[in-house]
């Protein structure tokens, strides 16, 4: 492993490394400041750009995008009540009446100080339990990787919007899309009627950014996001933060930073629900929580040192199983794909210097987070400024040649243009779109995995429920989905309740 | 409201693709070497399929028939990877606006190999300004000159620094 270590850092420390995790970062915080623009959508957008790169450099790109997208959105969350994104929605409950109270840099360096350490948290574990879990992934065959697939998919289609229904048809929408083409395993033509542009099936890439990327232009056409309004800081001098006020926050920091890992290893679930748990733990937990909701500090590292945390969480399955936890890693998946690597248990064998790569990323980008936001604040605050009505067409001009460059071919673009719609549909009639993208996504996986299962036993359903692994993973996509519908169930006979008198 | 019937009449038009897509996955061919053929999962997942929309049908007929007033529950925690803003004081939706955007950038991507890539893009991206932007924001100069700039600069770091191929039909 060591060797592994210092391949990997090896080709990290270069400068075109650096300046792209640098910018990638500043990308990032810039796509999850601003409201109306995604850390999904800016993933998407750059895809293209890496096919050019080569992989680490690629990878530096995406991965500072990443990292800067989850933390980005804490800017106008404190400064305006706005999260930039659905990961600093609790940040907006403490850091924006902190920040009204008269201390506003106090808001804000807590708030960039904890969202540094959940990342570094969360990269901690990763490290640490990702070989182990590579370790037992490897003895996993297809009728497991089928059942942890159904159950990622499982989650996702109920965890992701209001209705477990809702995001089943989005994610069974999903996998259709992918029976389009060639089959695996036999090759058979699957729904091309004749037209050989479809031999091939439909694109990871188009679809991506059909949906992630111009649907956000068509949502802004529909409902332009609130102006950005102009906004004074002041000096901020350190962190804000007196030492022995950092030091009462360590436990809950640590208690946060491990809610948002684990949650981030869960698919289905991202930095949106982490920082509400995590704050709603705090408050639990807090010996003031009379204070919660008027500037607390305890609420503020809560919400964004659990968001950060996700990142680190979210790597540990697309790392060794190769399986995406929700949106943005998806798209990392692509990326990785792009590049032609395949994440998966072998990873941790075979090309050790890669995952060692991702991981120096990973903390370097961390680093440039917190440094950027530290030093650069000023500097976001103006290029927020820049109008969506100039900005999006830019964005859609980038996609469609991205789109284009795929394949060389026009259809790809036809596709983005199709999944816009698509994409606009789910919005508009309430579907999640993060199941849909994940159906896409582990479609294939399931039936080749399904199918080569059933080979290997020999036509027999009953080994996938009967074998350990892939019976406990089968187990818990029952057990979740009672747990959902239960959920859903008590709640609705609540609404009654709460409505009467 | 759209929110009444367009539940139903969304769900009932993917039930209809969902039992299209069923019966052509009958059509697929079968290698009679393996136990499972390439239509195990398209009918799996047609059947799936239905069987959601079919419930969501019913979810969504059945709020109409109860007459419940379908408040949305504001910005709830399972809302996950999407940024939903809280709609209860939402500004209005300008509909023409995301019709006008799209049929554009299908304009645009459709005469990209007719009048070429770059002076599409000029062309499109001023009046994709134009229609983004409310009245008052509207700066024609600026747009045009953003246009124009964005192009050169697009060329330049698409196709010389990163090496891209863009589109035929260049200008020149």
């Amino acid at each position: 492993m060591p060797s592994g270590l210092l391949e990997g850092a090896s080709a990290v420390f270069s400068i075109e490394v650096l300046l792209l995790v640098t910018f990638g970062v500043l990308v990032g915080i810039l796509f999850g400041a601003s409201p109306g623009l995604t850390t999904s959508m800016g993933i998407a957008l750059m895809l293209p750009i890496t096919f050019g790169l080569p992989l680490v450099e690629g990878m530096a790109l995406l991965l500072g995008l990443y990292i800067g997208g989850v933390s980005g959105g804490l800017i106008t969350a404190i400064l305006l009540n706005i999260p930039g994104t659905p990961a600093s929605i609790a940040t907006t409950f403490d850091g924006y009446p902190l920040a009204r109270s008269g201390q506003p840099g106090k808001a804000l360096g807590t708030g960039i100080l904890f969202s540094f350490i959940g990342g570094i948290v969360s990269l901690i574990i990763l490290v640490t339990v990702s070989p182990y879990l590579a370790k037992i992934a490897i003895k996993f065959g297809p009728v497991e990787y089928f059942a942890v697939s159904l159950f990622s998919l499982t989650l996702i289609a109920g965890l992701s919007g209001d209705s477990l229904r809702k995001g089943a048809v989005s994610a069974l929408l999903g996998v259709l899309v992918t029976t389009v083409g060639a089959a695996p395993i036999d090759g058979v033509l699957r729904f091309t009627f004749g037209n050989h542009q479809l031999d091939g099936g439909l694109q990871l890439l188009p679809v991506l950014i059909g949906i992630y990327a111009i649907t956000e232009v068509l949502k802004t056409a529909e409902l332009k996001p609130d102006k950005l309004a102009e906004v004074v800081v002041g000096k901020l001098r350190g962190f804000g933060l007196s030492m022995k006020e950092f030091g009462s926050q360590t436990w809950n920091a640590l208690r946060s930073s491990l809610i948002g890992t684990a949650i981030g290893v869960l698919p289905g679930l991202g930095a949106g629900v982490a920082n509400i748990i995590a704050y709603s733990a705090a408050r639990k937990q807090s010996k003031q929580p009379e204070k919660f909701g008027k500037g607390s500090l305890e609420g503020l590292v809560a919400s964004e040192s659990s968001n950060n945390a996700v990142s680190g969480g979210a790597m540990i399955p697309l790392l060794t199983m190769g399986i995406p936890g929700d949106a943005g890693t998806a798209i990392l998946l692509a990326g990785l794909m792009i590049q032609g690597i395949t994440p998966g248990p072998l990873m941790f064998s075979t090309s050790a210097d890669i995952i060692y790569g991702i991981f120096i990323i990973l903390l370097i980008a961390n680093v440039v987070m917190i440094v950027m936001e530290f030093f650069g604040l000023r500097v976001f605050l103006k290029l927020l400024k820049i109008p969506k009505h100039i900005l999006l067409p830019i964005i859609v001009v980038i996609c469609t040649i991205g789109a284009f460059s795929t394949n060389n071919r026009m259809f790809d673009v036809w596709t983005i243009l199709f999944f816009a719609a698509i994409g606009y549909a789910l919005y508009k009639f309430k579907y999640p779109s993060a199941p849909f993208i994940l159906g896409f996504i582990l479609g294939p996986l399931l039936e080749t995995n399904l199918r080569r299962g059933m080979m290997y036993t020999s036509g027999d359903f009953l080994p996938f429920l009967t074998r350990p692994a892939s019976g406990l993973f089968m187990l818990l996509t029952v057990v979740s989905v009672a747990v959902i519908v239960w959920g859903k169930y008590k709640k609705r006979r609540q609404a009654p309740a709460n409505r009467a008198g | 409201m759209l929110n009444r019937y367009g539940d139903i009449i969304f769900s009932g038009a993917l039930a209809v693709i969902a039992i299209i897509y069923l019966g052509l996955s009958f059509n697929i061919p079968q290698n009679s070497a393996m136990p499972y053929g390439s239509d195990l999962l398209p009918k799996l997942a047609g059947a799936g399929l239905l069987v959601a929309c079919i419930a969501v049908l019913i979810g969504a007929t059945k709020r109409l028939v109860t007459g419940a007033s379908k408040s949305a529950p504001a910005a709830s925690p399972a809302a996950g990877v999407e940024g939903e803003e809280a709609e209860s004081a939402a500004p209005p939706s300008d509909y023409r606006k995301v019709l006008y955007t799209f049929m554009l950038i299908l304009l645009y991507v459709a005469l990209w190999e007719t009048i070429g890539f770059l002076i599409m893009t000029a062309i499109y991206l001023f009046f994709q300004f134009i229609v983004l932007s409310d009245r008052s924001e509207r700066r024609y100069v600026v747009f045009a000159v953003t246009s124009i700039i964005t192009t050169a600069a697009v060329y330049y770091v698409f196709v010389q620094v990163l090496s891209l191929t863009i589109p035929g039909g260049l200008l020149g």
